[in-house]
């Protein structure tokens, strides 16, 4: 009897020591990042601005390229996302590429509320940057900070490649949007896996 | 495996949240004169699409909202232009007036509210929004059976506008094995109008079973 009680001690204790040794999601531990929540969209993804709007994919990266190779026309595309109701939206990450004698690029991260009582949107940029010179491959961050509301707002990041009185490029691919992507704290771990509280590492 | 349950039974007792800020569950409830009104969750308090506050009940709600900008185009020639502050599109010339976006709706969803906001300030033509769904068969191939779900129009009173329409009494249950939604917005015909006639949002109001 006592035998028995001392082996099924160790099983339990191998066990138990080769579960610790070897959890399940290792391989994300460490990063800083496992309590985030991502989404992301490529160039083409978004909506030009008008049809005036001349764009071209590129190089099989469905990257939006802007194609105004002369003045005029229309230098807008948007981002339109939702993400799910309650959470909290913390950064906007834009990639792409940008070449000497290209305009410059305006990012602005947009959102738009209107109550079913209300006719008029307001509509507010809550952060925004612009990007200048000849940087060639970029990665641009916004930081956001807002709690997304699904009822009665919508959000986007709206990107401008200069203004519509000059050429935004020369050639395809000189000036484009490679992707865009959101983080957000995960709620409600307890339901994922592991214990952490967002936030907290 | 006990580690883990080790883990999960603390982590219960001390984590449990007491503020369930990303819960969407709401209440379905029966007002006063025996109607029953689907609830909107609002911050600090839960209501109706009548603003009335509600209780009791358990059902999760959600919203799909497409803004104007979001459209494309029913044919490549559409001719369109938008507005920044308001999310507003319109079409400004060509033959295509059609243009359509596609809405994001969870499967087994009840739709119970569909809702319009635009700008007409046209003497002669309206806005009219189309919920629509499209079906084809589950693995075999066939052509798509489309359905309008619900239909929306501009009051022709000149200015902006918000026009709903509920239907909760006989809600379609959306089945995203089979079908897809969207919507379609009619502008005038040959675009007749321009800015005087634009569509700013729209937003599918829906329920799930918990």
């Amino acid at each position: 009897m006592n035998r028995l009680m001392i082996i099924l001690c160790m099983a339990l204790a191998m066990l138990t020591s080769a579960a610790w040794a070897a959890p399940e999601f290792e391989e994300s531990r460490g990063t800083g990042l496992e309590d985030r929540e991502f989404r992301s969209w490529v160039g083409m993804g978004g909506q030009p601005g008008s049809s005036e709007a001349k764009f071209r994919s590129f190089g099989g990266t469905s990257a939006y390229s802007c194609a105004n190779f002369a003045a005029g026309g229309d230098r807008k595309v948007r981002y339109v996302f939702t993400l799910p109701q309650g959470e909290f939206l913390e950064w906007v990450r834009v990639w792409g590429r940008k070449v000497d004698g290209t305009a410059d690029v305006t990012l602005r991260l947009r959102r738009s509320c209107m109550s079913q009582s209300q006719t008029v949107p307001s509509t507010v940029t809550l952060s925004s940057t612009q990007i200048e010179g000849n940087v060639g491959e970029f990665s641009e961050t916004l930081p956001v900070n807002v709690t997304i509301d699904n009822l009665d707002c919508k959000y986007w990041m709206d990107v401008e490649f200069g203004p519509n009185s000059q050429a935004c490029s020369a050639s395809t691919g000189d000036l484009a949007i490679y992707k865009i992507r959101t983080q957000n704290p995960l709620p409600d771990l307890i339901f994922w896996d592991r214990f952490i509280v967002s936030g907290s590492n | 495996m006990i580690y883990r349950l080790i883990l999960m039974l603390a982590g219960m007792a001390t984590f449990w949240p007491s503020d369930v800020v990303h819960s969407q569950t709401t209440p379905y409830a029966s007002d006063d004169d025996g109607g029953v009104h689907l609830v909107e969750q609002r911050e600090g308090g839960r209501f109706d699409e009548s603003g009335n506050a509600v209780r009791g009940g358990s059902f999760s709600t959600g919203w799909v909202n497409v803004l104007g900008f979001e459209l494309r185009g029913r044919t490549g020639p559409f001719q369109f232009q938008t507005g920044d502050s308001t999310g507003a599109l319109w079409c400004t010339g060509g033959t295509e007036r059609f243009a359509d976006a596609r809405i994001d709706l969870p499967h087994a969803a009840e739709i119970q509210y569909f809702r319009m906001w635009g700008f007409d300030n046209s003497a002669d033509h309206n806005l009219t929004a189309f919920l629509r769904e499209s079906c084809l068969p589950d693995l075999g191939a066939g052509a798509p059976v489309n359905t309008i779900l619900a239909e929306l129009n501009s009051s022709g009173i000149p200015g902006t506008f918000t026009e709903t329409i509920n239907l909760t009494l006989d809600p379609p249950v959306t089945n995203t094995r089979l079908c897809n939604y969207y919507v379609r917005v009619r502008f005038a015909p040959e675009c007749a109008d321009g800015g005087q006639l634009t569509m700013r949002k729209l937003r599918v109001q829906y329920r799930l079973a918990q």
